[in-house]
Formats: structure tokens, sequence, C-alpha cells
């Protein structure tokens, strides 16, 4: 397995497309801090931060199709059977597709954690040495008038603003997990058609929450609440990650961060079992 | 006796369809094991489930003593072309071996160079593979499957699209692999008669079926190969026949001798039969090649 993971990885290296994603996103890294003056900082923070979870769908499906195209090349010229020729089965060749896929997937990630958090902070520093004097005074009497209840300290204000960036971040780094568990179903929805094209649209479909809402809106149809089914769907679980989040017209209590890591290690292990069940199961080519 | 590869009632079923029954094939090391049957007979099948492609329906299988449930790295001692040859059509020869030999486990730069010599595509130089022409890529195919030096090495109609010199050549490299390496293959080919010329084991499949396993060297045997000899005293003949060395024969009602051995000895026995007076009226060899030979064994299974 060794030997074969060392194949792909060199195959993975050698390829153009896999580069692409990381190249535009340094590209994009360079762009915004040319760009980027002291007046847009507010407007630049919020889009950093709307970014940061969002490019990480852009992520998904652009690993997603490099990998199905990657696999179906391989099974397009033959080579899976030289690789199957000498591995004990099938499964070998899944397990290497899950390990790929996921390192593919964190090497993604971590382009888009420096893209958006690298430079959130960089960012987020110069503003707060630039405009905190305004926004939060030493004192609550110099607040304008009206507004001296919503007065906090300044240690409170870094307190509050590191507890917000540190949440970011969980919800990035789910999102992360989430988007391992999507590797893992692309993995057995290809060993369980051995179609490419099946797999690119499903990338697509899941990737861009179009199978979530189906989902979600069939659930609606039928039962007329959405809460038992939504909080366990890979994208609308976010909706509970927050403290109070709206699901809904309701408001519910967030649940807690371990809540959510078990429930995607669940679903990891799940698919990532599946595959591997399917492709012993199953002639090899 | 411990078989390099052994089939055991080895079974393999589509839906209704039977494409493998209960087949035992015994490989030995260092043999050149061909197989041979038609179209559809179930040769592929039953190399895809020994390279571990296909999943068998029953039976079993064991390749260097190992069961088939049990592989685990021996599965790095088997190289194969099963098929169409796999490769990457983008890159050249070399770094299609390349890739197989990281596959292998190989870090040694010379390998790939190594192969590309031995299967003679250096001077394709860093042409694409996929611009190959259908020898090369059956080449390309060959040196693949030979990378890493694999003990058994089983090839699906390797001379496929082979121009003459080409077939010889692969022919030369399967023998000399066979004696120095001593590497054993496992070969399916429809043109028997260059089959013939290096196999030293046969397996004749029909249907799905084993209908024969021998060496070579007693299918050859078996080929109704005779001498033809027609005398104008059959009597004498016999004795002159028995005392130049000869043994299997049998007289026909018409007086007409068939010798079944030594083949290549007709004009020994025109001389003894002069010396001795007798004359000879005809003398035929006729041959039968294991092309016929399977073309008669098969023709009777069917029927």
């Amino acid at each position: 397995m060794t030997g074969l993971l060392k194949m792909e990885f060199r195959r993975l290296f050698k390829s153009f497309f896999f580069w692409a994603y990381p190249v535009i996103i340094v590209v994009l890294l360079i762009i915004n801090k040319l760009s980027v003056n002291e007046k847009q900082d507010e407007i630049a923070l919020t889009v950093v931060l709307e970014l940061s979870t969002n490019i990480l769908y852009i992520a998904m499906i652009v690993c997603g199709i490099l990998m199905v195209s990657f696999w179906s090349k391989e099974d397009k010229h033959g080579y899976t059977k030289n690789i199957l020729g000498n591995v004990s089965g099938r499964h070998i060749l899944t397990i290497v597709k899950l390990i790929t896929s996921t390192c593919v997937m964190l090497f993604y990630s971590v382009f888009n954690f420096i893209y958006c958090f690298v430079s959130y902070k960089i960012e987020f520093e110069k503003m707060v040495k630039t405009y905190r004097v305004y926004l939060y005074p030493e004192s609550a009497d110099l607040m304008p008038k009206g507004f001296e209840d919503r007065w906090i300290s300044r240690e409170q204000y870094d307190l509050e603003t590191a507890e917000y960036f540190n949440r970011t971040i969980h919800r990035y780094l789910l999102m992360v997990l989430v988007g391992l568990v999507i590797m893992a179903l692309i993995v057995l929805l290809y060993e369980l058609l051995r179609s490419a094209t099946f797999a690119y649209v499903m990338v697509i479909l899941v990737s861009t929450k179009f199978i979530e809402n189906l989902v979600l809106n069939l659930v609606a149809l039928i039962t007329d609440k959405i809460d038992p089914v939504a909080q366990n769907l890979l994208f609308t679980q976010f909706m509970y990650f927050d403290e109070y989040a709206s699901v809904g017209e309701e408001m519910n209590p967030g649940l807690p961060l371990w809540t959510f890591l078990v429930r995607n290690i669940i679903y990891l292990a799940v698919l990532a079992t599946s595959a591997i069940l399917i492709s012993k199961k199953k002639d090899s080519v | 006796m411990e078989y390099i590869l052994e089939t055991e009632n080895l079974t393999k079923t589509y839906g209704k369809k039977t494409a493998l029954n209960n087949v035992s094939i015994h490989v030995n090391q260092g043999d050149i094991y061909g197989l041979v049957g038609r179209n559809g007979a179930g040769k592929t099948t039953l190399m895809k489930i020994v390279c571990g492609l296909a999943r068998k329906s029953n039976g079993g299988f064991s390749i260097f003593g190992r069961k088939d449930t049990e592989l685990g790295d021996v599965a790095q001692r088997r190289g194969l072309l099963i098929e169409s040859p796999g490769f990457f059509g983008e890159y050249d020869a070399e770094t299609n071996l390349k890739i197989k030999c990281k596959l292998m486990g190989i870090n040694d730069p010379e390998e790939p160079k190594r192969l590309v010599k031995l299967i003679g595509l250096e001077e394709a130089g860093n042409k694409k593979a996929k611009h190959y022409s259908l020898g090369m890529k059956q080449r390309l195919g060959i040196g693949i499957a030979l990378a890493g030096n694999p003990d058994l090495v089983v090839l699906d109609e390797p001379i496929n699209g082979l121009d003459p010199q080409g077939i010889m050549e692969i022919r030369d490299m399967i023998c000399k692999l066979n004696k120095e390496n001593g590497t054993t293959f496992l070969i399916s080919s429809h043109i028997l008669d260059e089959l013939s010329k290096i196999a030293t084991k046969y397996g004749i499949i029909n249907n799905g079926s084993l209908v024969e396993e021998s060496p070579a060297e007693e299918l050859r045997n078996k080929c109704e190969s005779r001498i033809e000899l027609m005398t104008d005293n059959a009597s004498r003949a016999i004795g002159v026949l028995e005392r130049i060395g000869f043994s299997q024969f049998k007289v026909l009602e018409d007086g007409k001798i068939n010798i079944y051995e030594q083949f290549d000895r007709t004009g020994d026995i025109t001389l003894a039969m002069a010396a001795e007076g007798v004359t000879t009226l005809e003398i035929v060899r006729k041959l039968e090649t294991v092309e016929n030979y399977y073309l008669r064994l098969v023709g009777k299974d069917s029927e």
C-alpha cells in the first residue's frame, strides 16, 4: 500500500489540475493584499469572514472533481488493472482513494485557511489599532448620548472578539471535517457505480447543498418539521452551531461542539467502511 | 507438490451464465503455461480471477502457496497484462515505467531505463504513449507487467498486434526471462503455433471447463503424428523396424504400417528396408500440430 500511495501522490503532484486551486488562492491573496486600503478594512473583514466557510464549498467541488477525474483516468487507461495485480484486493485501492482525497482536501483547506484567517488576523489587528479608540473609548462617559449602556471595556472587547474569532475557526475546522465526509461519500458513490459522470454530477449536487435542500423540502412536505433531520445534515447542521440560531421561524439553542464532531466522525467512518466493503464485494474491474 | 499457482474448482458465474466451471490448473515454478481456448472460453476470466481483477463465485486458488483470501504481500510478486495494456497515454514509456516502479516500491532510477531497453522502446524517446503503434503499446504493457521482476507473469494474448519481428522478440524475451530468472509465465494466445514454440505446459479450456492439462511433451505425444509406411511385405517390414529400434507402430488391414515415434527417421527406415530387400512403396510423415490436436479435442468436446 505504501508503494501505491507513493505512486498516487507522485501522479497527483505531476498533475496541473492539482496545483491550479492553490495557485489561484495564492494569487487572490496577493491581489487582496495589494488592493486593501484602510478605509475598506471593515468591509474586507466581513467579506473574509463570510468567505471563510463559503470558500470550502468551492474547495470541495474542486477537490471532488480532481479526484474523480484522477480515478476515472486510471480506470479508463486500464492502469487500475496494473495496480490491482499487485495488491491483495480492490479494497486497498479504495483505502488509498480515501487517504489521497483526504490529504488533498486537507491541503486545499490549509490554503483556504491561510487565505481567510491569516489575512483576517492581519487586517483585524490593523483595524483594532486604528479604530478601537473611537469605537470603544476608555470610559462609558465618552460614549455618544443614549449609547452609554453599550460600552464595554477594551479587555472585554478583546475577549469577545477573540471568542468570535475562535468560534469562526471552529466552524471552519468543522467544515473541513464535513469536506472529508463528502470526499468519503464520493469514494463510496464511485465504488458503487464506477461511473465518472455520475460522480461528477454528485460532487456538484452534494457540495452545492442541492441534495440537502431536496431532502429538507421533502421532509417539510411530509412532516411539516425539519428540525430532527436538519440538525443531522452535513451543511444544515451549522444552523445549530451558533449559540442561538434561527431555524425556520424558531430560535434554537446552539448544540455543543462535541456533538458535531461525533456526528461527522460517525458519518466519515460509516461512509469509508461502506466504500471499502463494497469494493470487496464487487469485481475489481 | 507445491505449485506456484494452483486453482481448485474455480467457478465464476455472471448471473445465470457460467464463465468458469470447476477449473483446476496447476502451474509449477519455471513453467511457461499456455492457456488455450477459443474466444469466450474463459481464459481471460480465469486470468482476471488469479490476478485479483475479478471475484470468484466458488472454489479457490493459491499463489506461492498462499490462499487467495490471504495473499498479502505475495500479490506484489505477480505481473500482468490482461486484455489491453494499461498505461497513461500522456506520458512516455519511461515515465509510465517509473510510475509502475514507484508502485512496486523500486526507487532505483536505472530500473525504468533497463525495462525500456528490455522491451525495445528506447527509440521511442519522449514520444507520448498515446501516439504509439499497437505493437509499441503492447510492448509497453509487457514492460509494465515485468516491472519489479515478478516471479509470476500473467500475459493475456501478449503478441496481439505485433509484427513477426516483434513476436519473435517477445518470444525470445519470455524464454530469456524464464531461463535466466526462472520467471513463471501464464500465457493465453489464440496463435497456438506461436505458443507451442515456448509453452512447457498446456491447459485447454472450452466453454468454461478445463478439457485437458498436460506438459508440452505429453501433449506432443498425444498429437496423432505418425509415419505411414507402405511396403511390398508388411511382415518382413515389421522385423526390420524392430531391428532398427522402433517399437510403437501398428499394422493396418491394408498392410499399411503406422509408426508413432522417431518421426525424423524416415531416411533410416527407407535405407534399412532397402538393405533387407523390402521395397518401400510409400513413406509419408504426418505430423499433427498442437493446434490440430486442440481443434480435434475441442471439436470432440463440443459434440
